[in-house]
């Protein structure tokens, strides 16, 4: 865990002094945020990591059919933006019934770890 | 042992991630060929002045079909299918961490292939702004039509799907590691993706973030036209567009860096080096984005200059082990090998050209220009595309169980590095001499038919090379030449295990003492 959080802490602490370096030249929010929020987002990665536990057991199902209705969810919404309401309504329908299959069957593996 | 499911619904919905992997590769070959076309299409009409075959409108379609394709559809998720496939049996997991997150990804990625096509099925046709989108060029005005909204929604699914992949790995990297596979204990290959996967993590999400707030203006929230809005643009996009030159790179460098230890039949060299140098240069990598954009005048070229340079040092580290495993071993010149050392010499030609335009002076000279249109392919497709063909060769009796032909991946080879240099190298001359990038004509009198005829000719060349590529894929799937579980004396954790994997990859797994587990394995049976 140690070597894992050395490593992505060390790309935050690059991006952090790289950051400070840049305001040396510009202090243009946009740039610096990127560069500074980079370095914020990879200490969080590094935290995360620390405190993550692996599940001791897992069944994972062969296969998971609400994954691509999810997938195709999430790509009709967006299309729907330029084709019209109905793709976006179709689209969020099928993410809210994926989900809840997705719900399913992460109950059932935890059933069949115990 | 459990069961893989057969039929369609296996593949479409399975949760292994050798199948996720596998299909993410097969639907980015598809896209390859198509990319390949529109290439194929592009140097025809450059080969002579005057339209030949396309209209101005068309051309400008088919370069902005043909990059968003490499880039967002074929190379990236390439990349990243190596890892999927791959890193879980490196680092001794039964699984990839999130599976169903991982299918999801291939899934966006698709749909998201299929919305970029699909844009040229629209009344206006497809987009036609670059792979870039730059604002104002890709707005409602000078793009209208929902060929351009497509293109975009295409770029944020594929994008997306690609940013969970790279999750997946990371989290496999990070959280999913055998007993006794410690961090320095990781193959070159698992530490290029976690890299690489740094790097998707930050940058993907920012393209992600500019292509949903170009959509929102394109609708009329008025995002990027007031002033310094383009300029915003562009960093945002670049913010992903440097990096994602890396992300291209990266996990062939660890792929090379495997087959060249392989077959120089000696221990990867500088290890430690290799790794520092491996996360620097990530993480620099996302210091330099607004390189270019040099020749706007709205950024501070000399902090990005300065960074851009600095890249040259863990570069020339990572060239240095690379070249290193390779002295005082004793080379074996299989195909694998012969793609990864056509990747390091013509690689280094693209990263040499590299350091020029990290030059404002001499960006200004070549900005928009053939020259860089040769670089970037130089590092793209002479680079990479060669690791990536060394990573197939190797790895295809891992996935199959049965070997590609030797003779006909000779071939290929050859014809590739031919074709290659034939395309790609007139291109930086072109470039000097002043041919600008992204046009579908030239004068008879610009002294530019001779090399775009040079080009052209290469072009075909790369074509037949790809083509001798799938006549070895098919024979070599029909007429099967069984490999064993370790035809090369691999190094690393998924040679211990059977060809093809069984569905939780290992039933035993040796022990683990250093980033080599079964090259210890055999060293300490010679003593």
């Amino acid at each position: 865990v140690k070597g894992a959080v050395a490593a992505v802490v060390y790309w935050a602490v690059v991006h952090g002094i790289f950051a400070l370096v840049l305001l040396g030249w510009t202090t243009d929010a946009l740039q610096v945020g990127m560069l500074g929020g980079s370095a914020v987002l990879f200490v969080l990665v590094g935290l995360a990591i620390l405190a993550y536990r692996a599940p001791r057991l897992r069944v994972l199902p062969q296969l998971s059919v609400p994954t691509i209705l999810l997938a195709f969810g999430i790509g009709s919404a967006i299309s729907g933006v330029a084709f019209g309401l109905w793709l976006v309504l179709l689209g969020s329908g099928a993410i809210v019934i994926a989900l809840a299959a997705l719900a399913n069957e992460l109950v059932a593996e935890r059933r069949a770890a115990r | 042992m459990p069961r893989v499911r057969a039929g369609l619904l296996g593949w479409a919905a399975g949760t292994d991630h050798k199948r996720i992997a596998l299909l993410t590769a097969g639907t980015a070959l598809v896209f390859f060929l198509a990319g390949g076309v529109f290439a194929l299409l592009i140097r025809l009409e450059l080969a002579a002045p005057g339209m030949q075959i396309l209209s101005e409108h068309e051309y400008n379609e088919l370069f902005t079909a043909h990059g968003s394709d490499m880039v967002y559809l074929v190379v990236v998720p390439l990349a990243l299918a190596l890892g999927v496939y791959l890193v879980p049996l490196q680092v001794g997991a039964a699984e990839i961490a999130a599976p169903r997150l991982c299918l999801l990804g291939y899934w966006l990625y698709a749909f998201g292939g299929l919305s970029l096509f699909g844009t040229f099925l629209t009344a206006r046709g497809a987009a036609d702004a670059g792979w870039t989108a730059f604002y104002p060029l890709s707005d409602a005005i000078n793009s209208p039509g929902t060929g351009m909204d497509f293109w975009i929604f295409g770029v944020i699914l594929a994008t997306a799907g690609m940013t969970l992949q790279g999750g997946c790995i990371l989290a496999t990297v990070l959280g999913q590691r055998a007993p006794g596979m410690t961090m320095l204990r990781l193959p070159v290959f698992s530490w290029s993706m976690l890299a690489t996967c740094l790097m998707v993590l930050t940058a993907f999400p920012v393209l992600i973030v500019a292509m949903a707030l170009l959509e929102a203006d394109r609708v009329g929230a008025s995002i990027f036209s007031s002033s310094g809005g383009p300029i915003a643009y562009q960093h945002l996009f670049w913010f992903y567009g440097h990096p994602v030159v890396y992300v291209m790179f990266f996990p062939f460098v660890g792929a090379a860096g495997e087959v060249i230890a392989v077959f120089a039949r000696r221990r990867f060299f500088g290890y430690h080096a290799l790794v520092l140098s491996l996360l620097t240069f990530s993480a620099l990598s996302m210091t330099v984005w607004a390189h270019h954009m040099f020749a706007t005048g709205q950024v501070q070229n000399e902090y990005f200059s300065l960074t851009s340079t600095l890249l040259l040092v863990p570069a020339g580290v990572e060239y240095f082990d690379l070249v290193g495993t390779m002295v005082g071993g004793s080379i074996l010149l299989r195909t694998p090998m012969l793609f990864a050392v056509g990747f390091v010499l013509q690689f280094l030609i693209g990263g040499l050209s590299g350091i020029f335009v990290a030059s404002p002076p001499l960006d200004y000279h070549v900005h928009d220009s053939f020259f860089i249109v040769a670089h970037f392919h130089y590092t793209l497709f002479a680079g990479s595309l060669f690791a990536l063909f060394a990573a197939v060769y190797y790895w295809f009796p891992k996935v199959t169980g049965a070997l590609l032909r030797e003779g006909l991946g000779k071939l290929h080879f050859a014809l590739l590095l031919v074709g290659s240099n034939l395309t790609f190298f007139p291109m930086f001359v072109l470039g000097y001499e002043g041919m600008p990038r992204r046009i579908a004509d030239y004068r008879p009198e610009d002294g530019f038919q001779g090399l775009n005829i040079v080009s052209t000719v290469g072009a075909f060349t790369i074509a037949v090379g790809v083509a001798v590529f799938l006549a070895n894929l098919v024979l070599s799937l029909r007429r099967r030449e069984p490999a064993g579980d370790d035809p090369w004396g691999g190094h690393t954790l998924e040679w211990a295990t059977s060809s093809p994997p069984p569905r939780f990859n290992f039933t035993s797994l040796p022990p683990i003492r250093s980033y080599a587990p079964l090259l210890d394995l055999e060293e300490g049976e010679r003593r």
